[in-house]
């Protein structure tokens, strides 16, 4: 660094303002050089002040002068003046430096002020400031902003989960905040409106479906009470039905065996008159039979749709069903010379099934392919797998039309032209065939090819969950009593001598005319009552050797007159058969009755059995049971007592002898394992009155054990 | 209902108000935050942030010259 010689030969105070300027040649008012740069510091004693070319040349040599040597007549005024600057620039960095810190820490407020004359200071003031208010500017907004969108997002929040009145604040300082406003508000008043639309419609729909429910109720209400009223006048039609089918037979009866023989050789027009006689009541006894099926089909369908079916589950053989329907309707096949096939597997299983209800479902489907082939053939087949077995009738006849083969086993509907042929049939069996089937977990179905013929198939579970509860002790014991019922006639033939007298109670006095006339015809004595209280005060005075008994009378209803009869010691054997328009054989059984017919009845069958039960005698009513099995005995006791009868229990040979002396059983049911067996069927054959007690073994198949117990 | 914890101490506005802006929407209503935070401006932002979104502030508890804990009731 050169230090000049002599200052003020060198240069002068340029300020144009200053006086030293202002005053040429003026000794005293010299400038001098100073610090790094002599071109760049100058320093005028006058003004006071330095005058640089270059403020930061002339700052950072300001900064270093401190120590330098000045000349010494200038060096106390500059030494101070220097110190007063030194000190007030100091004050002034502080105060922008805390100003700065302030910022730095998050403070956009943050403002500087400087009580200065100093031009740097108050340019730097200035700046500063000038950058605090746009850093407070650009908080401010991003504030604006995050607010604005918590905003937002809370109003879309309420909107979605129901709010509909909440909108979003639109009057932000953000301009884009603002617009997002508007734009949420706009889209939830449109979806307000279509909320409110919606609901609404929706509103109409559950005012709709409310209707629907009720009309929907009103129509079940209607059918249930179409149902009732098919089924009160199906009843109703059946009482009258029995006097016209049950009179027109005798009539017709009468008429070929008294009244034709005596016509023959007569006038040829009374001969045909009597032909037409004959013949018109065939028609009605023909009508009257077809008229009874109808009601009984309608009956059928009433009491299915209305869950009132008591399925009767048995094991039981297809093969067995299939045979048993074909041997029933073989006379129709032969009528029209239609042959019959058996297409049967081999290894058939045994369903769990209700075996008449099948035979039933058979019969229909068979009469069907008859009805609709008038030529060829009707197969039937059976085939299975593991889970189910499947039945089928295929006929070679006319065939269904495909529009009609989806509805066919909807009610009234029938397979054959409606317009060109008289139709057949109720039109109901296929659907009662249908509900059969579906009661049975099964399925039916049909198929057909017009001119072709139709396959009708159906298929039943071989493993029936419904079926497995008390069913095979059912049939053990309904195939007990069917053996007992079948052979304790022949057993213990009662030879009555003189007249069976039969006690007929029933309040039409049609039906007792008819069956009066039925009776004695076939030899019995009648005794007739109009109700249940004077049959009981009738019994009083004479014993009946057999009761037929309605159900629905004034006064006393079958049912309690069955059982004040049966509760009488002196009535108590007498054998029931009720015959009654309605189909409640369970209670009549449980009652103790023997025999529950519905009308109208088939006067043969009914004459049968009242034969086959006055032969028998006392009706069978005592059982005892022995087995060494308790669960055995009690499972065959419960169903054996609520079909009415008395049964005695005994788990050894002595008790079982014991419990016959006292109770005098008509029939001893013993398990083929017990021990004892022999000693007891000796002993109890000793007993009086017991001689010809029937014995019945249960439980092995060993054909040899049975021949030695016999 | 919750209280939920947030500290935004260190950070500088408007910060604390962003991660504010972040949590909010799990809270259920009736949950509290506590948030803690040492700006200069922190407890004007959180109030003025409250005020705006209708969220009630329950306590302010002062921990030093900025620093506070503000508890706030959705």
């Amino acid at each position: 660094m050169n230090e000049p010689k002599n200052c003020w030969e060198q240069t002068q105070c340029n300020n144009t303002d200053c006086a030293a300027f202002q005053s040429p040649g003026f000794p005293g008012k010299t400038a001098f050089a100073s610090g790094i740069s002599y071109e760049n510091l100058l320093y005028c004693i006058d003004c006071d002040e330095f005058l640089a070319t270059r403020e930061k040349d002339a700052l950072t040599a300001l900064l270093k002068l401190t120590g330098r040597s000045i000349k010494q007549n200038r060096l106390r005024n500059t030494k101070n003046h220097v110190e007063k600057l030194g000190l007030e620039l100091s004050i002034g960095f502080s105060d922008c430096f805390e100003m700065l810190k302030k910022l730095s820490l998050g403070d956009p407020t943050a403002r500087i002020e400087i009580n200065t004359d100093n031009w740097l200071l108050k340019k730097l003031e200035n700046a500063l400031n000038n950058v605090g208010e746009s850093i407070e500017r650009f908080i401010n907004q991003t504030h604006e902003m995050a607010i604005g969108i918590c905003e937002h997002y809370d109003t879309l929040s309420q909107l979605a989960s129901g709010n509909r009145n909440v909108r979003a604040s639109d009057d932000s300082r953000n301009e884009l905040i603002a617009k997002l406003g508007t734009l949420i508000n706009k889209e939830a008043d449109a979806l307000t409106q279509k909320i409110n639309e919606g609901e609404d419609l929706n509103q109409r729909l559950e005012q709709g479906m409310t209707e629907l429910r009720t009309a929907n109720q009103k129509l079940k209400e209607l059918d249930r009470q179409k149902s009732d009223f098919l089924s009160m006048v199906s009843h109703e039609l059946r009482t009258p039905l029995t006097s016209i089918l049950g009179f027109a037979k005798i009539i017709n009866k009468k008429f070929v065996n008294s009244i034709l023989p005596g016509l023959s050789g007569s006038d040829t027009t009374v001969e045909h008159a009597a032909r037409q006689i004959h013949q018109n009541i065939n028609i009605i006894v023909s009508e009257g039979d077809r008229l009874t099926a109808l009601i009984n089909n309608v009956l059928d369908l009433a009491k299915i749709e209305a869950g009132r079916i008591d399925l009767n589950f048995v094991p039981t053989s297809p093969l067995e069903v299939a045979e048993q329907s074909i041997r029933a309707i073989s006379a129709i096949f032969e009528n029209k010379g239609i042959t019959i096939k058996r297409n049967f597997g081999t290894d058939i299983p045994v369903i769990h099934a209700d075996k008449d209800r099948l035979v039933q479902v058979m019969i229909n489907l068979l009469s069907n392919a008859a009805k609709f082939t008038d030529h060829g053939e009707v197969t039937c087949t059976i085939t299975h797998d593991d889970s189910c077995v499947t039945i089928s009738v295929a006929d070679t006849g006319s065939g269904i039309p495909e529009e009609k083969l989806g509805r066919i086993f909807d009610r009234f509907e029938q397979g054959g032209e409606t317009l060109t042929s008289k139709p057949q049939g109720s039109g109901l069996g296929l659907a009662i065939c249908k509900h059969i089937i579906e009661n049975h977990s099964g399925k039916i179905w049909a198929q057909s090819r017009r001119g072709r013929g139709s396959i009708f198939s159906f298929s039943l579970p071989v493993k029936s969950e419904v079926s497995m509860g008390i069913g095979p002790i059912e049939h053990e014991v309904t195939e007990i009593v069917r053996q007992l019922k079948d052979h304790v006639a022949v057993i213990h033939p009662v030879h009555s001598r003189g007249k069976r007298v039969v006690m007929i109670i029933d309040d039409d006095a049609h039906i007792r005319e008819l069956l009066r006339q039925e009776l004695e015809a076939d030899g019995y004595t009648i005794l007739e009552a109009a109700d249940g209280l004077e049959a009981i005060q009738k019994l009083q005075k004479n014993k009946p050797h057999l009761i037929i008994l309605d159900i629905m009378m004034p006064k006393i209803n079958g049912y309690d007159t069955a059982a004040v009869i049966r509760n009488n010691p002196d009535t108590k054997d007498i054998p029931i058969i009720i015959l009654s328009i309605l189909e409640d054989a369970k209670r009549g059984y449980r009652l103790g009755v023997d025999r529950y017919f519905t009308k109208p009845v088939d006067t043969k069958s009914l004459l049968g059995e009242i034969k086959r039960l006055i032969t028998q005698g006392e009706t069978l009513k005592k059982i005892l049971i022995v087995d060494e099995s308790e669960s055995a005995v009690k499972s065959l006791a419960d169903v054996l007592q609520t079909k009415g009868y008395t049964v005695g229990k005994a788990y050894s040979g002595r008790q079982a002898i014991k419990m016959a002396r006292q109770m005098k059983p008509e029939l001893i049911i013993l398990d083929s394992l017990l021990k004892e067996r022999n000693e007891i069927t000796k002993t109890i054959r000793f007993v009086k009155g017991m001689e010809n007690v029937c014995f019945i073994l249960l439980g092995v198949h060993d054909e040899n054990q049975k021949d030695s117990d016999r | 209902m919750g209280t939920r914890h947030l500290d935004t101490t260190g950070l500088i506005s408007p910060e604390p108000m962003l991660k504010l802006a972040v949590a909010a929407p799990d809270m259920k209503s009736g949950d509290i935050l506590e948030i803690t935070g040492d700006s200069p401006t922190f407890e004007k932002d959180i109030r003025s942030w409250c005020d705006r979104l209708g969220k009630e502030i329950t306590g302010v508890d002062s921990k030093g010259e900025y620093a506070r804990c503000i508890t706030i009731r959705f």
